[in-house]
């Protein structure tokens, strides 16, 4: 098992008036339970506010947990200190949505890449970390002379395979991808997903694809955990949730995703507290 | 009667021309946009050819520098200084906006052709309510006094599917969510009752869910104002749900244009199919 989340909870607090609410915490991430399993692409789905990014960066140890455990290889890392953790964080990696402004403007393409080559303990050579560099930018298909210009110069799509080529410098074993196609044209998108298989094959990768795109998260999961309020509604394998989808969220989000129709609001859809997730079988869980 | 150019076919031919003429809203004839200069000029938009009809929702389709956002754009004369309209004529309302003074542009911009961009975040100022902005436009584009602009604000949230419309007058820009902020710029262009409004990839920044809302609220708007929208996208999905016509754009030039329904059952040229199947679900 590479990663596993153990009953994570993320509230932020609010304070009453900016936002107008009587509530006094948005529970961004309430209670989530995922396992992803090495070699086995997971997709995470849910419109924007439903907590998906905020998990994303609890997984990288970006943000803290308030509450729940989240282990790594079956290592307990919800509490390391930032010293352990950089040892292990090379093993996990993010690729950003935007990739206007993931890119440092004032660093060349090689150092954007090499930056985080310095903190690598194999201690590489000024050489050795070129050639890896180049090695990179020729697996995310980008020509070798893009390493002295700025980013500015490229296109959306070159620069996301820059991000990827960066997010790949230290050898991940995950890669956390939130939202990473979503700003490009749907031909563009689908030159980067085809680049991510290539990449998964070479690399030896698992991915983590955080989107609200189900488009794009059917080509590259194996399986697919739908994200609603902060809670997992469904999870089930990629065919299993489209051909049968069993929550009432999953079946909107999915009429809204093939038909663009809005078939059931979100005021109508709401999640009992007591609600758990039950097998259905065939590795299929519901919310119920 | 028949195919004859006998004196009477020939009239009722002109006579058809000249309806066609008038019926078209807005109408791009051999529009040349380039960049660069006398060594090094690139063409961006290439002899672009397109017709509007009033109370119809057309979409200009294409991928990235494919020349959509340029042909928009230019229509409201909103290129960069490095951009030049070389040949061609605009023509909205059968006047050749080019040949507009900039004082009579601005009584165009925001008034008879609304804009609507990409990100939000970006086309509303951050430092001044929803309410406020809004409210610009009214005062800009209208005679409306301060208290009838007040009450006419909520009014207009309202008709962009805003609920308590009242309290986000009162927000700014960065406290509402994406969907929200979306609907917010969609009512601020509409502010001055423009008879078309052109959207500049409208939802690409949208979750399904709201992307879906506001495909509905583009609907619902096209036969209420009776309004004809001009539809920048690269997404051909949203477009079969929307447009009532599509042209599709690449290197700058008009691939294949015609009844959206008849384009998406039988696409003629490789670069549609190409984007149809990215499309599948």
């Amino acid at each position: 098992m590479l990663l596993e989340l153990k009953n994570v909870k993320k509230y932020f607090p609010v304070r009453r008036g900016f936002w107008g609410e009587s509530h006094e915490s948005v529970r961004a991430v309430d209670g989530v339970d995922l396992t992803i399993a090495r070699g086995e692409n997971l997709g995470l789905v849910g419109e924007s506010g439903s907590g998906k990014t905020t998990l994303g960066r609890i997984i990288l140890k970006l943000l803290p947990v308030d509450s729940g455990d989240i282990l790594f290889e079956g290592t307990d890392i919800t509490h390391l200190s930032a010293r352990q953790l950089r040892r292990i964080r090379k093993n996990f990696q993010m690729v950003f949505q935007d990739p206007y402004s993931s890119l440092d403007p004032r660093f060349t393409i090689k150092n954007i890449i090499q930056e985080a080559m310095i903190f690598d303990e194999k201690g590489m050579t000024r050489l050795q970390q070129e050639d890896r560099v180049r090695e990179l930018l020729l697996a995310v298909k980008l020509p070798e002379d893009v390493a002295g210009r700025f980013p500015h110069e490229f296109s959306g799509g070159e620069r996301q395979r820059i991000a990827i080529a960066r997010a790949l410098a230290r050898s991940p074993k995950l890669l956390i991808l939130d939202e990473a196609v979503s700003s490009l044209d749907v031909l563009i998108q689908e030159q980067i997903t085809d680049l991510f298989k290539d990449l998964q094959k070479k690399f030896s990768l698992t991915y983590f694809f955080i989107s609200h795109n189900l488009r794009v998260v059917k080509r590259i999961s194996a399986k697919i955990a739908v994200m609603y309020q902060g809670k997992i509604v469904e999870i089930a394998s990629t065919s299993e949730l489209f051909h049968n989808p069993l929550h009432r969220y999953t079946q909107a989000l999915l009429t809204a995703a093939m038909h663009y129709k809005v078939s059931t609001t979100n005021q109508e859809i709401s999640l009992d507290e007591r609600s758990r997730l039950i097998d259905q079988g065939n590795g299929h869980w519901v919310r119920q | 009667m028949g195919n004859c150019v006998c004196p009477d076919n020939l009239r009722r031919m002109a006579k058809d021309q000249l309806f066609s003429m008038k019926e078209s809203l807005l109408s791009l004839r051999n529009l040349t946009i380039t960049v660069g200069d006398f060594y090094f000029e690139r063409i961006l938009v290439d002899g672009l050819n397109l017709e509007i009809s009033p109370e119809s929702i057309m979409a200009l389709v294409g991928g990235s520098g494919s020349g959509k956002t340029t042909t928009g754009l230019s229509i409201l004369r909103l290129l960069p200084p490095a951009l030049r309209v070389v040949r061609g004529e605009i023509i909205f309302n059968g006047h050749d906006l080019l040949k507009y003074s900039a004082e009579k542009m601005r009584g165009i911009r925001g008034k008879e052709i609304g804009l609507v961009f990409q990100e939000p975040l970006n086309a509303f100022n951050p430092v001044f309510t929803i309410g406020y902005q809004i409210a610009e436009v009214f005062k800009a584009h209208t005679d409306l006094v301060s208290q009838q602009i007040f009450e006419k604000i909520p009014q207009l949230l309202e008709q962009v599917g805003i609920q308590d419309a009242r309290r986000i007058a009162q927000s700014y820009p960065h406290q509402l969510s994406g969907g929200l902020r979306q609907r917010a710029m969609m009512a601020q262009a509409l502010a001055g009752g423009p008879q078309l409004l052109i959207a500049d990839e409208p939802t690409s920044n949208l979750d399904v869910t709201s992307q879906a809302h506001i495909i509905e609220l583009f609907r619902q708007l096209k036969e209420e104002l009776k309004l004809s929208i001009l539809l920048i996208t690269h997404d051909l999905g949203m477009v079969a749900h929307l447009a009532d016509s599509v042209a599709v754009l690449s290197n700058g030039k008009v691939v294949e244009q015609g009844d959206i329904k008849e384009v998406l059952a039988d696409p003629k040229h490789s670069y549609t199919r190409e984007l149809l199947e990215a499309m599948v679900v």
